[in-house]
């Protein structure tokens, strides 16, 4: 297993700035190349990004490792990976030790990865709308799974195909009332079981990057499944599973997640749903052995995609593009991974709500850095991808361009994002803190999110965290003063009709 | 664990896919030329609302080939969803040894997204692969078809000679050091068939899925044998367990000709089928 991190490397910022007008910017929070924690290997060595920076020459030498007339000639082509419920913890190169993504570690050492990168809203349907519009799914209308999104709110392809690009896309759209034929060139549109789809979605990615000779600059994004399959898992392992099924796992199985055990003071929507309601009652009854194994698979499913992403990866390079294609990595969310004693997501707890956001481009981006300061949600993607792409980015968007991030330049940046869940569910996660609101609920939680990264204890209660509280709540109502929420009649999904288990297609 | 009296999770599974399955009868010769076809099924949980379903099929043609040597031919499609790219279809032919893991010596690959309407090729979504495994490195080229711009689709309808595009600035060959043991999640079709018995070793090994994506710390061994009652008659099945990195756990369950009958995952099963079809490319 490649071992990327290096904590010595880490390096902390003091200087500070202040923009007014964006009401999760403050002060201290300015950012330097310094935020960013250099690693072993990278193509820009840790003494020269340093070196550079503090001579404010970071630019010129990322320039000079380009070639450009080309560049100014061209925007960079955009490439963007999505995996689907793959947790920001269960990666080897972000310090998982019981994984190997070899290929995703490839992703991470080539380019910047944020250790604080969060879902928007950390299911689906509502997070791809966030990455394709800029909005927040509050104001997209897709607030959960299958409701529609507003008709005239542009997506990345309309956005992109009106200036100069040829939008592309490969697999999972899974953005209702939106088709996104009409946006993009689609390829295929992959199938919703990452086992059986997965291979094409690559394939198909593979074969465009070796045969498109077009004029204009791309913009591919690959919609991949997996690791989304664990949805499937547990359902076919719901009861008991008694002994575990292949003994010869007994040595290989990861450990039980610290905090089965949690402290039970959840929001009542957490309660009805999670805890007490009919569909997951069953996991009360999970050993830890069932846990564990749960767990393993999880692990397998993400492997699998990993693969996946070697072979687009080894297309790349072998397009000869890689120098001029800017690559996303990310997923609409997480997995409950067992913490907690959960599984899936639609939920704050870290495993589901933190995601992999990594961006790499030979040249431009720091290679080999994990950012562990600066916060980034799914919000921030159209913005950056708008800001390479040297194009405004869709009307009202909320996320602000990683670029300066990116590429080390001293910008103020964020105190706090917000993520939303559902009508009523929102969290609001600084550096230190994160507190869980749902309107209406009286149950809040609020975790030190430095002492207590497992989230076992909710401090919400507790006087001395009532100043914490308040300013907390205080961001939330600021930031929501913001937002322009759609209505939402007329936009929830008819009623589904059950299937008869076991009947043929 | 031989005998196992209840029925295993993973036959359940599929239990919904072999309704109306019929057993081949006859005898079969595993080290000889042989035929098998699959049907390709996608494992929904009842929970979750959705059926099982049939989505392609698999073909594989084994002729042997020399003393030592046998040859391959996998075709495999697959149904997606919609129209556009809504098939993908795969073949290969593939040179493999005859030892217990069929281990691939050499091959040619073609893969491509059907459109459903047309049955052609989906414009910029062919490509050719080669791959070989000697002098302890394991070499593979894949390519795409553009033709000085034209997709090789359109090409052939026009009648242009195709011509492989040979991958502008970038790597076009790739060379990894070729593990002790290494097989392919195809060859494997071939090898299972002809392990000797029950009683073997549990073999360790790396895999060439699809032929590019090498998949380390695989594991088969024998796992149990039972009788499952199939279109009036029982039929004594073998298993093998497969497990390993970047795989979620196969079975394999064989029948007593020791022809390979069902290979089942999580979400997916190959169902012994000799009327399942797979797709042809239209020119």
């Amino acid at each position: 297993m490649t071992q990327i991190r290096n904590p010595k490397h880490e390096i902390r910022n003091k200087s500070e700035t202040r923009i007014p007008n964006d009401p999760n910017t403050k002060a201290r929070n300015q950012v330097s190349s310094r935020n960013l924690v250099s690693r072993p290997g990278g193509g820009l060595s840790r003494r020269e990004f340093l070196q550079a920076s503090a001579a404010g020459s970071l630019g010129l030498i990322l320039a000079s490792r380009t070639a450009p007339a080309a560049m100014a000639r061209r925007p960079p082509n955009l490439l963007f990976i999505q995996s689907d419920q793959l947790s920001n913890r269960a990666i080897a190169a972000q310090g998982c030790a019981h994984v190997r993504t070899p290929n995703m570690d490839r992703l991470i050492k080539r380019g910047v990865s944020f250790r604080l990168s969060y879902s928007a809203n950390p299911v689906c349907c509502p997070a791809r709308s966030v990455w394709y519009t800029g909005r927040t799914s509050s104001e997209t209308a897709v607030v959960q799974n299958e409701w529609r999104i507003l008709e005239d709110m542009p997506d990345l392809g309309q956005w992109f195909g009106a200036r100069g690009y040829e939008p592309v896309y490969i697999g999972k759209w899974h953005i209702p009332g939106r088709d996104f034929t009409k946006s993009f060139r689609v390829l295929t549109p992959g199938h919703g079981v990452g086992e059986h789809g997965d291979a094409a979605i690559s394939r198909a990615a593979q074969a465009f990057l070796l045969n498109y000779r077009g004029d204009k600059p791309f913009f591919l994004s690959l919609g991949f499944l997996q690791p989304h399959d664990i949805c499937y898992w547990v359902w076919h392992h719901a009861q008991d599973i008694g002994a575990l099924p292949y003994p010869s796992l007994a040595d290989q199985l990861p450990p039980a997640p610290p905090n089965l055990q949690f402290d039970p003071r959840e929001p009542e929507r957490i309660r009805q749903i999670w805890r007490e309601g009919k569909g997951w009652a069953y996991l009360r009854d999970w050993s830890d052995l069932h846990w564990r194994y749960y767990v393993w698979s999880y692990y397998r499913h993400v492997e699998m995609v990993d693969a996946e992403i070697g072979r687009v990866l080894d297309a790349l390079e072998d397009s000869g593009l890689v120098e001029n294609t800017v690559v996303v990595f990310s997923a609409d969310h997480g997995d409950g991974m067992g913490c907690h004693k959960m599984v899936q997501k639609m939920y704050f707890y870290e495993q589901a709500a933190a995601v992999p956001f990594v961006v790499s481009w030979p040249g431009h981006v720091a290679e080999g850095a994990l950012d562990a300061k600066h916060l980034v949600s799914g919000l921030d993607f159209a913005p950056t991808l708008c800001d390479y792409a040297g194009i405004e980015a869709p009307p009202k968007a909320r996320g602000r361009s990683l670029r300066p991030l990116l590429e080390g330049k001293p910008t103020a940046w964020r105190e706090f994002i917000v993520s939303e869940s559902a009508i009523t569910g929102r969290m609001v996660r600084t550096p230190e803190w994160k507190l869980i609101t749902y309107k209406g609920d009286p149950t809040e939680q609020l975790f030190d999110m430095k002492n207590d990264p497992w989230e076992t204890r909710n401090l919400a209660t507790e006087a001395k965290h009532a100043a914490v509280m308040s300013d907390l709540k205080k961001r939330l109502a600021d930031w929501e003063g913001h937002l322009e929420p759609a209505s939402l009649e007329g936009r929830q999904p008819p009623p589904r009709a059950k299937a008869k288990a076991g009947k043929k297609t | 664990m031989a005998n196992e009296p209840t029925l295993p999770r993973s036959l359940s599974k599929v239990s919904a896919c072999l309704e109306g399955f019929t057993p081949p009868v006859g005898s079969f010769d595993p080290h000889g030329a042989w035929e098998h076809r699959y049907a390709v099924w996608v494992l929904f949980p009842a929970q979750s609302g959705s059926v099982i379903q049939r989505a392609g099929a698999l073909r594989l043609r084994r002729e042997p080939s020399g003393r030592d040597a046998a040859t391959l031919d996998v075709t495999l499609s697959t149904t997606m969803g919609g129209r556009v790219g809504s098939g993908y279809y795969v073949h290969a032919r593939l040179t493999c040894a005859t030892d217990r893991l069929a281990t691939p010596r050499s091959w040619e690959l073609k893969s491509c997204m059907l459109d459903a309407a047309t049955g052609r090729a989906v414009d910029l979504t062919e490509t050719q692969q080669t791959g070989q495994v000697a002098g302890g490195m394991i070499r593979r080229q894949t390519v795409g078809n553009a033709l000085r711009g034209v997709p090789p689709s359109q090409a052939e309808r026009n009648g242009t000679e195709a011509i492989p595009y040979l991958g502008g600035r970038g790597k076009v060959e790739r060379t990894v050091p070729a593990p002790k043991a290494l097989s392919s999640n195809w060859s494997l079709f071939d090898a299972l068939q002809r392990l000797p018995g029950n009683n073997v070793e549990p073999l360790a090994f790396d895999m060439l899925e699809e032929m590019d994506l090498l998949k380390p710390n695989q594991r088969l061994a024998y796992r149990r044998s039972l009788e499952l009652p199939l279109s009036d008659q029982k039929v004594k099945l073998h298993c093998f367990e497969h497990l390993g990195e970047g795989i979620l756990p196969y079975e394999y369950w064989l029948d007593d000709q020791r022809r390979l009958l069902i290979a089942v995952s999580g979400m997916r099963a190959f169902i012994f089928d000799p009327t399942a079809q797979v797709a042809e490319v239209n020119p």
